[in-house]
């Protein structure tokens, strides 16, 4: 039976259809001039659902197959390359050409035929480190694509070090000493309370290995790191068997739990993790986290209830005192949940953040853009930890923003000296496009943009990573 | 009670208690203000708090019509007019 997405309420033709396809555009239309000292390569991760998923109030968009896009620049012209990442789970489905999976990190609700296939769907984040380009998902382990072709090699074990049944999609790279610290959340598989915190060195070995128990079966999306500690958040997302076996989505809001944030040292070992507690929060990702002294701050897009706007708000944890409650403040109302920095500078000291917003008061264009005023991300915001003004870039009146992510200027040091990168969907062109933004003015515009004469789907995460890491990585190791 | 008359429910009783606590030099900071009207509209999409949501429906802004060659384009004697038969 040929494939068919009429009638399947999440896939109307128009913007958010599936793309399927994987394309080259060799030297790409630029409006405006690429400065000269942008090298490198700008990777994207989307969900592209190569089969229509199961017709049910569960469906999330989510919940589809790992799609990379790539744009590479270099003297001031730009190529693109997407490609899927071949998962076992993708190359399962093209065999029986058809969907094999069920509804969102739900094992008990796939085909029999693919219990023994991995899921990793290899849909959320894309990382480089130790010469290698990782695409992750939380459930499955990463795997390894070409950074150049996007074409995919297999599943990353870490060579064969790796004890969990998972690796996170957030895990952090230690700008200084070039280590990553990644973990595996439900670490002994589905509905286990486990967790398992891994230090990678630069050349790609485990040199420290942690296993730890989590309070509560909640969801650990992301992690943040100080030069000293890590920090764990354990959210009110929470799940059970009796979910899964209704044929249920893995994640429940419960805002009767609390936050709980475990503080491990980097140099520690199980004994050594000391949990914190706060209001129940709704939160998935955090932008950076600083020792000061017997404090640690972090910095986070929070909701207060599950589905209330997000702010920017720091949480204090201090190593002193006797109470493990953790203190919240709020530091920007940016309401964009996917924050980001300038990551030369993470787990250190800083002062900027960016971040998506949503402003109903910029215009909208529904007569060329549809009927979407209202629900796009329109802006994106600088926010300075030191008080100086909010800078705001807004993208137009029919485009909405995808996350952005942080390009350094080529010979910078200065922290925020450099671009800001992040993809549009413009509905009135029904096409996709990529701003590149001077991230010292946002509110000057896109310096250029890279027009795409298709469109992409909505994307989950970015990573910029320059010619000269990638080169200097794959020497390296 | 269901699920989403509960989420309404629990945002109408926590609306009013929001309390954000701003550090002296942040000037724009005000409390959250839940957005009751969407919350009848629940989705598990939700959970990502990404605007759009990942599983928005998003149509063509216009309708698709039939193409209309303009009188210029066809007196125009391009070879491509022989196409637009």
């Amino acid at each position: 039976m040929a494939v068919d997405f009429r009638g399947h309420p999440m896939f109307p033709r128009g913007f958010n259809s599936p793309t399927r396809f994987e394309a080259d555009v060799y030297d790409c239309e630029v409006w405006g001039e690429i400065p000269s000292d942008i090298e490198g390569t700008f990777y994207r991760v989307q969900c592209d659902f190569a089969y229509p998923p199961p017709h049910n109030e569960w469906m999330t968009g989510f919940n589809g197959d790992g799609h990379v896009s790539a744009f590479r620049f270099a003297n001031g012209s730009v190529d693109f390359k997407c490609r899927y990442v071949k998962t076992d789970r993708l190359m399962a489905e093209r065999r029986a050409r058809k969907r094999l999976w069920g509804v969102y990190r739900n094992h008990l609700t796939d085909d029999p035929s693919v219990a023994n296939v991995d899921r990793g769907a290899a849909n959320t984040h894309i990382y480089w480190h130790s010469g290698k380009l990782l695409v992750l998902k939380e459930d499955a382990l990463p795997y390894h694509i070409d950074p150049v072709t996007l074409e995919t090699y297999g599943r990353w074990d870490f060579h064969g070090k790796w004890t969990a049944d998972s690796m996170s999609a957030h895990p952090k790279v230690d700008p200084v000493t070039g280590e990553m610290i990644a973990y595996s959340y439900q670490a002994k598989g589905p509905l286990t309370d486990d967790i398992a915190v891994y230090t990678i060195s630069p050349q790609g070995h485990i040199t420290n290995e942690v296993w730890l128990k989590s309070p509560y079966l909640g969801i650990i999306h992301d992690i943040a790191i100080t030069q000293k500690h890590i920090l764990i958040p354990v959210i009110a997302r929470t799940t059970s068997l009796e979910r899964l076996q209704a044929g249920e989505p893995m994640w429940e809001w419960d805002g009767s739990l609390p936050t709980m944030v475990g503080v491990l040292p980097r140099d520690g070992d199980a004994k050594d993790v000391r949990w914190f507690r706060g209001p129940s929060r709704n939160t998935l990702h955090f932008l950076n986290a600083v020792d000061q002294g017997n404090k640690i701050t972090m910095e986070l897009p929070v909701s207060d209830l599950e589905r209330s706007p997000s702010q920017i708000k720091r949480w204090t944890f201090n190593l002193a005192s006797k109470d493990d409650r953790f203190e919240e403040d709020v530091v920007s109302t940016a309401n964009g949940v996917l924050a980001r920095m300038d990551d030369r500078y993470l787990s250190l000291p800083y002062r900027y953040g960016y971040v998506g917003h949503r402003d109903p008061s910029k215009p909208y264009d529904t007569a060329r853009g549809g009927d979407m005023a209202g629900r796009v991300t329109n802006c994106y915001q600088r926010f300075d930890l030191h008080g100086g003004p909010t800078k705001t870039f807004f993208v137009g009146e029919t485009q909405s923003l995808q996350e952005c992510g942080f390009v350094p200027r080529k010979g910078s040091t200065e922290e925020g000296d450099g671009y800001l990168m992040g993809v549009a969907s413009n509905y009135a062109e029904m096409a996709s496009e990529l701003h590149i933004i001077d991230a010292q003015r946002l509110e000057e515009g896109s310096i250029a943009v890279v027009k795409l004469p298709f469109r992409l789907r909505s994307g989950t995460h970015v990573n910029w990573f320059s010619a000269a890491e990638l080169a200097e990585q794959r020497a390296s190791v | 009670m269901n699920r989403r008359d509960f989420l309404q429910r629990t945002a109408l009783a926590a609306g009013g208690l929001t309390v954000s606590v701003a550090l002296p030099w942040v000037a724009e900071v005000g409390a959250a203000e839940p957005l009751l009207a969407e919350l009848a509209d629940w989705t598990i999409d939700d959970m990502w708090g990404v605007y759009p949501r990942y599983a928005e429906p998003i149509g063509y802004a216009r309708p698709e019509t039939p193409r209309i060659v303009s009188a210029a384009a066809a007196a125009a004697g391009s070879i491509d007019a022989l196409f637009y038969a």
